[in-house]
């Protein structure tokens, strides 16, 4: 098995999506995978944390040269692998098998693209039909997407989510209790923990936009001293320097797509943690142009009305 | 779980068979599921409707006349020809020709297209399935072929202009003769300037498919005749289509018959008409008898070079590298490198003839031999200095095929130069030569790769925490190794090592593991001319054993990688005397990867001398690797062979009246 | 990484400045300067500039166009997911800070003079005059193209709101299409289009040169284009061009306003 597995692997990394029974396959060793897997994942450090790839493979690529490859280095990413970008496809394969291939190696938590209403609008369905004719790639993913644990727990000491906290949880052992294995729903404790942003508001505050949460320095601190957690890590917001730290470096956003749907020219960010907990920021830029796939798409002069 | 995966929806109504909610649950009511978007589920096929036992050129036959999502339909287009190719065994009856020719009269310009694109793949297919010529299916993909070459739009016609050869070759002579010859022949009168250049196209693309006779009898008289025709856009596709017959006919032939039109065409009135003919200059002179090549060359290039329009001058300019190069079985006359060198000229020239201008020289400089180099040292200097990178990168790339060709005296005095300054240049100009150094080392003297050598010191690592270009120093990287090899011991000690360990500690992995990887021989080539006591070995040594006791487990990894490089050179007293104790150390390493490449390194030291069993620690840090809490640890640990072990007790009895080596751990 | 193009031509020197997002402290004096809660996560120092000889400058930038959107303070609209929020919310959370999310703005370019002219810069008056879209029709080289993106959210995955513009300078004219549009899935559209023009060759008795500028604002919600029939699904509605097709077609009549700026040599 893990001599198809490799195959499938090395395939992925020159970009070549894989045949759509072999995807169906690879799915279905996944969901045996993930089923294990708590909705609070314990990890043991040393551990390389990750941000939004957002279907950029050719910046994965980039990640796995600066940080290491897998499973030398172990991965946690945190969620939002597809849409947006052009290589939604290859990109969650390549982490799925790697996954597959390497299940104490490399680690995956949900996002809140990682589902099926914001795929079909935000690009993977779209690519999916494009690149395999038919939903069936679509379907066997999202699918995996509803196994995808919520969240995880480095050495007991930091908590990594995609989105943030929710009002429903207190304690990292209510998350526990939560039934994960669904559609993302539109509110709730998982829905949060998915969404949520972080503000400089005082305890939680209610979205301008009428649904979503925003939590301050203050939830921030309760939740981190009621389950004894140093910090937490968490994606899901553009940072143009790659990080940011929030709430007296009890919160960090981390951000992982360079060059942000190819024109924002932002830089990106890894957080390595070694084996006692010590962090070091690495930040990587886009891969160059020659390293890409396809060619840059220049402004192309256009008589517009 | 398996429903899932058989595309069954979802019922987003459904909760029966959920469990219920958990008392947190009723604080706040959460809906289990969010409603997939319905009216987009039916929008895409989803293959629930089809009939067991269909094949799959029925099913992909049947999407491509079904599917109403235009990027699905249009996927399935693509892969017919595919399908047909993988599906069809023997029944050339089966084949879909029906359907093609549906789809190339499709409203969708994309499908016809893709149609278009596919002939060839369906023309072999016809082909390999049935074994005779002029089968039906060949002449309707014929009839396909030229309605395509009839359509409306551009990419679907040039598509199908390239295509079309494919078919033709699916019919016998005489088939061809009546039936292809016939409506080109119509063609090339039609009214319509699109349908006359398609003519034109076609005319030249078949030479290949009918053969010498027919071209000579058919296919050029009436290609000769289109070149007088009154729109320029035609003559343009008949200058293209000439130089496709040259393959075809022999050199006298095309001496005689085509040499004369294409000349007149060359002197064309409408400059994209002149163009096209220095675009195939090359392929001219190639196609003629040997002892003409020079006076065509010249009677034909020289004009072109001179001619007063711009873009005519650049395009006989382009070809001009290759010209030479085609020439070089006879004597290049000067003039075509002075025309060579003017368009190295940034003033003169864009800067992309200054770059396909460096991208020749090195073929150039090949066909006229090292002998004429200093012909084309002006040349090379003016793209050295030119104010555009590409150019300069381009140049860069090919300094170390240059300098191979035009030896080392040369490449010192001309090539180096340049070579140093591109060196302090930007990213792009220095990657180009830093990929290539060691074969550059390999030319020059040792003099020379001196002071090259003191100019990569400067390509330090970047700050904790940015990358940088890490590609400029992966690069660097690659040549460490056989760049040393080429240098002193004492060189490689005072400039390459301070390097080495600069990368040993870089911001990227991948820079990292490559020194990793060659930090070894690196340090064993100087150490043995210089001796493992010299000072900055020893220095260099304490700076690798330091990486064992770091703070990060991937330079303690690296320790045990460097280690077994070295063991493979060294002799085994020095492993035991020198690395050995903080390896062993490592055994217990809090991080399982660090204890998986030890595995790693035991398991290949045993392998080239089993008698490292005999070693106490050795055997010692074996046992505790098998019993590690990691299973990834002990699969590694298990791969060590028992049998040396074994081995070494047979010797030992063996040898046991003889001087047995018997080393003591050291520690 | 900014990339600049610029062309001079017919009195006009236009120069366009494309640049990668704004970091933190330039965002965080952005909201000082225009007093705003925060700002599109993409938010772009790029800007063109179209300054005549006579000293007179049209700019557009987003610092200027997030001005407008503060003193235009649309009242926050809803997702369309609120529904099933205040369902299951108690009130005990705080009010929601209330401002504009959606970042629409009526910027209309910024008129301002060049640094060493003292003149007043002029202000645009209502007038009859229309764009000549006949010239603009007209396949003439194109001296100078961009397009610039002013500034962009994803309104935490939620549609998107863009600012954006197209510029390109014709051997007898320039021509600026400036566009915000906005999709709230399953909420609304939202397209204001502002085109500016002027003719180089037609100059007025007084010698001065006129700036002709069109704006088109126009809205649809999702229920009202569903009971149109038109399509209502957010993978229709990818970019503002897609948008403005639709909602030509399927949208209600729309007020055009024209006003032009008077330049005087």
């Amino acid at each position: 098995m893990s001599h198809e597995l490799d195959g499938w692997i090395a395939a992925l990394r020159k970009c070549e999506p894989l045949e759509e029974d072999d995807v169906k396959r690879l799915c279905q060793m996944a969901i045996e995978i993930l089923v294990e897997e708590s909705n609070v994942q314990t990890i043991d450090s040393p551990v390389t944390i990750c941000g939004d790839i957002h279907g950029q493979f050719y910046d994965l690529l980039e990640l796995f040269k600066v940080g290491g490859d897998c499973p030398d280095t172990n991965y946690l990413f945190m969620g939002d692998f597809v849409d947006r970008g052009f290589y939604s496809v290859e990109t969650f394969l390549l982490l799925l098998a790697l996954k597959v291939r390497y299940p104490d190696r490399m680690y995956l938590i949900r996002g809140n693209h990682e589902c099926r209403q914001i795929t079909q609008v935000y690009g993977f369905y779209d690519e999916c039909l494009r690149k395999y004719g038919s939903v069936n790639v679509w379907r066997y993913c999202t699918d995996v997407f509803d196994y995808l644990s919520l969240s995880a727990l480095i050495d007991n000491k930091i908590f990594c989510v995609h989105g943030g906290l929710s009002p429903s949880i207190t304690t990292i052992d209510q998350i526990r209790t939560i039934d994960r294995k669904q559609e993302v729903p539109h509110e709730g404790a998982m829905c949060d923990l998915l969404w949520s942003d972080p503000e400089d508001v005082s305890g939680w505050g209610l979205s301008p936009r009428g649904a979503g949460y925003l939590f301050g320095d203050d939830v921030c601190t309760s939740f981190t001293q009621t389950n004894s957690v140093d910090m937490i890590a968490r994606a899901h917001q553009l940072v143009m320097e790659g990080y940011k730290w929030m709430f007296n470096k009890r919160l960090v956003t981390v951000w992982s797509a360079p060059n942000y749907c190819y024109r924002c020219g932002n830089v990106a960010a890894i957080l390595e943690l070694d084996e006692n907990l010590a962090h070091d920021f690495k930040v990587f830029e886009a891969a160059p142009q020659e390293a890409r796939g396809v060619p840059a798409k220049r402004a192309t002069p256009d008589y517009f009305l | 779980m398996s429903d899932a995966l058989d595309g069954a929806d979802r019922d987003a109504s459904s909760t029966s068979d959920r469990p219920a909610a958990s008392s947190l649950d009723t604080v706040l009511e959460l809906e289990r599921f969010v409603d997939v978007d319905d009216d987009r589920a039916v929008l895409a096929d989803d293959y629930s409707n089809d009939v067991p036992g269909s094949s799959e050129l029925d099913l992909t036959s049947k999407y491509c006349r079904d599917c109403h999502v235009a990027s699905q339909r249009l996927y399935h287009v693509a892969a017919l020809s595919r399908v047909c190719e993988r599906t069809l065994e023997d029944d050339v009856g089966a084949f879909p020709i029906d359907l093609i020719a549906e789809l190339a009269e499709d409203d969708d310009d994309d499908v016809r297209r893709s149609v278009a694109e596919q002939l060839d793949r369906f023309a072999a297919c016809v082909g390999r399935l049935s074994e005779r010529l002029d089968h039906v299916c060949a002449i309707k993909l014929l009839g396909v072929t030229f309605m395509l070459i009839e359509d409306d739009r551009e990419e679907v016609v040039s598509a199908a202009e390239q295509t079309c050869g494919a078919v033709a070759s699916l019919l016998s002579p005489e088939k061809q003769r009546s039936l292809l010859l016939p409506t080109l022949k119509s063609f090339s009168e039609s009214d319509e300037e699109e349908i006359r250049m398609s003519a034109a196209k076609v005319l030249g693309r078949l030479a290949a498919v009918v053969g010498v006779e027919m071209t000579k009898s058919d296919l050029l008289p009436s290609l000769l005749n289109l070149a007088s025709d009154a729109e320029y856009r035609v003559r343009e596709a008949v200058a293209s289509a000439l130089s496709d017959t040259f393959e075809i006919l022999d050199a006298n032939d095309t001496l005689e018959s085509t040499l004369p039109t294409f000349a007149r065409l060359s002197r064309d009135s409408v400059w994209a008409v002149r163009a096209t003919c220095a675009k195939h200059v090359v392929q001219l002179v190639r196609a003629v008898p040997t002892d003409r090549m020079l006076d065509v060359a010249s009677e034909t290039f020289e004009p072109l070079a001179n001619d007063v329009s711009f873009k005519v001058r650049t395009a006989a300019l382009e070809q001009l590298g290759q010209l030479i190069f085609a020439l070089s079985s006879v004597e290049v006359p000067t003039i075509f490198v002075d025309y060579f060198t003017s368009m190295a000229e940034s003033s003169t020239s864009s800067s992309a003839l200054q770059e396909t201008c460096a991208y020749n020289l090195p073929g150039v400089v090949l066909s006229l031999t090292s002998a004429r180099w200093t012909e084309l040292r002006p040349a090379f200097r003016l793209l050295a200095a030119s104010l555009n990178w590409r150019v300069r990168r381009t140049l860069g790339c090919s300094l170390h095929e240059i300098a191979t060709i035009i030896g080392r005296d040369n490449a010192e005095k001309d090539l180096l130069p340049v070579l140093e300054s591109f060196l302090e240049d930007t990213d792009e100009v220095k990657i180009g030569v830093i990929e290539h150094l060691s074969e550059i080392f390999a030319v020059i003297g040792s003099a020379s790769r001196l002071s090259l050598i003191r100019l990569l010191s400067t390509f330090e690592s970047e700050d904790a925490e940015k990358i940088g270009n890490w590609r400029i120093r992966f690069a660097l990287a690659k040549q460490i190794l056989p760049v040393a090899e080429l240098l002193s011991g004492a060189a490689t000690a005072e400039f390459i090592v301070p390097i080495l360990l600069a990368y040993l500690d870089d911001t990227a992995a991948v820079v990292r593991e490559k020194t990793v990887e060659i930090a070894g021989r690196v340090l064993f080539n100087a150490a043995r001319e210089l001796s493992w006591y010299s000072e900055t070995i020893v220095n260099a040594m304490s700076s690798i054993k330091l990486l064992a006791t770091s703070h990060r487990w991937s330079d303690r990894r690296a320790y045990i990688n460097i280690c077994l490089a070295l063991a493979r050179e060294v002799e085994q007293r020095f492993v035991v005397d020198e690395l050995l104790p903080l390896l062993v150390m490592l055994a217990e390493d809090s991080v399982a990867a660090v204890r998986v490449a030890l595995s790693h390194f035991l398991t290949e030291v045993l392998r080239l001398d089993p008698t490292y069993i005999s070693l106490p620690d050795i055997s010692a840090a074996i046992i505790i690797l098998k019993a590690d809490s990691d299973p990834t640890v002990v699969a590694a640990a298990q791969s060590m062979k028992a049998e040396a072990e074994a081995k070494v007790k047979d010797d030992a009895a063996f040898t046991s009246a003889r001087d047995v080596r018997f080393s003591p751990t050291g520690l | 990484m900014t990339t600049v193009a610029r062309v001079a031509r017919g009195g006009w020197d236009v120069e366009s400045a494309s640049t990668p997002i704004a970091k933190r402290a330039r965002i965080e004096q952005v909201e000082t300067n225009v007093d705003a809660p925060t700002t599109p996560e993409m938010l772009f120092d790029s800007a063109l500039e179209l300054r005549h000889e006579s000293g007179v400058a049209l700019r557009f930038e987003a610092e200027d166009a997030l001005r407008e959107w503060v003193k235009l303070g649309l009242p926050a609209i809803e997702v369309a997911a609120a529904k099933t929020w205040r369902r299951s919310h108690v009130e005990r959370f705080g009010d929601a800070a209330e401002y504009d999310w959606t970042f629409t703005t009526p910027y209309g370019g910024t008129v301002t003079t060049t640094s060493d002219s003292n003149r007043q810069p002029p202000t645009w008056e209502l007038t009859d005059r229309r764009i000549d879209r006949a010239m603009l029709t007209e396949r003439d080289p194109i001296l100078m193209y961009d397009e610039l993106t002013l500034y962009e959210s994803e309104l935490d995955d939620n549609g998107v709101a863009h600012l954006g513009l197209k510029v390109r300078v014709m051997p007898k004219c320039w021509f600026v299409l400036l566009r915000f549009w906005l999709r709230v899935d399953g909420v609304l559209i939202r397209l204001f289009e502002t085109r500016f023009f002027c003719d180089f060759t037609e100059v007025d008795r007084t010698g001065a040169v006129v700036v002709v500028r069109e704006t088109q604002r126009r809205e649809e919600t999702w229920d009202a284009l569903h009971a149109r029939g038109a399509p209502c699904d957010p993978t229709q509605f990818p970019d503002a061009d897609q948008a403005a097709s639709v909602l030509l077609a399927a949208g209600g009549p729309v007020d055009i306003v024209t006003h032009a700026l008077t330049i005087a040599p």
